[in-house]
């Protein structure tokens, strides 16, 4: 018996402990506000990016830095839109959970607009990032804008 | 030797006939982006066929769903007249008589030129043809059809015709380009405010673009919108501007990027 009420206490119990914390998680509300200050970040990294690139800030040792942020958070979007955080106060187009599939796709294509930034970058040529950097952003958060993000 | 001949012959009168004609293609294909029939008739959402409609419009009055304006006969526009055509991109008005609703921008249109509307005519006539039956609109029951003909006259007086010692600019901005349609507040009966152009449409999250608005953007600002969409905050627009940079503004060139952009500098 004394072996076994460890066992009792974690299914009976357990349950009930959890549930809040699951419910304050899936807080849809929260959910979307992590999302917008995350994609903050993301617009964040961006713009330091620019700066560097376009020569306005001495901080070239920073790309990398800034670059291997923007690929952890990149490999997170697909995350960010659980089912059910698709009313509120929020600009996601309901195409995200509609159409999830291309959804991933667009995001995929952000990582890979990414890499080949990466290597224009990894090459040294300041003149050659600069105009990458617009394509990198018009192909990754551009295009997923697009088609799922709502005006302002 | 006379087949050789009669061929030789065929070959000197359809070359210069085919040059002329990859040139009345061409030029319609920059006008076709110029005015971005593409956004609208296609449902680009769910990877529709180009130019087959079906793309829905969300308004306060209902939702349009674009036609089918491919060159197939039966389901399409292949069967229009040059005057067909002319009249329906120029004044809203089908073969059968009928009003267009104005989800259709002929008010903007009406200032394209006949050899421009024909331009673009041959190049969507030489567009891939899809069999795909038009949708109905849903709209709000008062809006009949009928009503559109008085509509139409109250709109066409609000909205004079294009005056700018920048003919170009105004011609890319607000005809072909038609950013009036968002970016200008409309009156309770739908009629652009012209009065107050470019200054912004709440109801449909367009910004303030007018003169004074832009004030703070550079140039180069103005011009990484237009060809990346790119903001200056870092942000990139979305939805359909984005749409109206991918298909249309990023296709400008750089005379009409420029002549676009001081248009909008100088006070309407």
């Amino acid at each position: 018996m004394k072996t076994l009420l460890p066992l009792i206490v974690a299914v009976v119990i357990a349950p009930f402990l959890a549930s809040p914390a699951i419910a304050d998680d899936s807080d849809p509300e929260k959910i979307i506000k992590y999302r917008q200050d995350f994609m903050q970040a993301v617009k964040n990294h961006n713009n330091s990016i620019k700066a560097i690139v376009n020569g306005a800030v001495p901080f070239n040792n920073h790309l990398d830095m800034h670059l291997a942020s923007l690929e952890k958070l990149f490999g997170e979007v697909n995350s960010l839109f659980p089912e059910g955080s698709d009313f509120g106060e929020t600009k996601a187009k309901p195409a995200v959970w509609d159409n999830p599939q291309k959804f991933s796709e667009t995001v995929q294509k952000s990582q890979q607009a990414l890499t080949e930034f990466k290597q224009v970058v990894d090459s040294g040529d300041m003149n050659k990032a600069r105009s990458a950097f617009k394509n990198f952003g018009r192909s990754s958060c551009g295009s997923c804008h697009k088609s799922f993000k709502e005006k302002d | 030797m006379r087949a050789l001949l009669v061929l030789a012959g065929m070959i000197a009168l359809t070359g210069p006939a085919l040059a002329l004609a990859d040139e009345l293609l061409e030029k319609g294909r920059y006008l076709y982006h110029l005015a971005n029939c593409y956004s609208c008739h296609t449902d680009t959402e769910n990877d529709g066929p180009a130019l087959a409609g079906g793309r829905v419009l969300e308004t306060e009055f209902g939702s349009f769903y674009s036609p089918n304006i491919t060159p197939d006969r039966e389901t399409g526009i292949g069967n229009w007249s040059d005057e067909d055509f002319v009249r329906a991109v120029r004044e809203g008005v089908a073969p059968d008589g009928s009003h267009y609703y104005p989800s259709f921008p002929y008010i903007a249109y009406r200032n394209i030129t006949d050899e421009d509307v024909l331009a673009i005519k041959a190049y969507i006539f030489s567009r891939e043809p899809v069999q795909q039956a038009n949708q109905a609109h849903q709209l709000d029951w008062y809006l009949m059809r009928p009503a559109l003909a008085i509509w139409k006259l109250l709109a066409q007086q609000e909205q004079p015709a294009v005056a700018s010692s920048n003919r170009r600019g105004a011609y890319l901005i607000d005809t072909l380009g038609h950013c009036n349609e968002c970016h200008t507040p409309r009156n309770a009966i739908g009629i652009l405010q012209m009065d107050r152009a470019l200054t912004g449409n709440e109801d449909l999250a367009a910004p303030d673009i007018s003169a004074g608005a832009l004030a703070d953007w550079s140039d180069e600002e103005l011009a990484d919108l237009f060809i990346y969409g790119a903001l200056p905050d870092g942000d990139y627009v979305a939805d359909h501007m984005a749409e109206v940079v991918e298909y249309s503004t990023a296709k400008w060139t750089p005379q009409d990027l420029e002549a676009a952009i001081a248009y909008l500098r100088t006070e309407k």
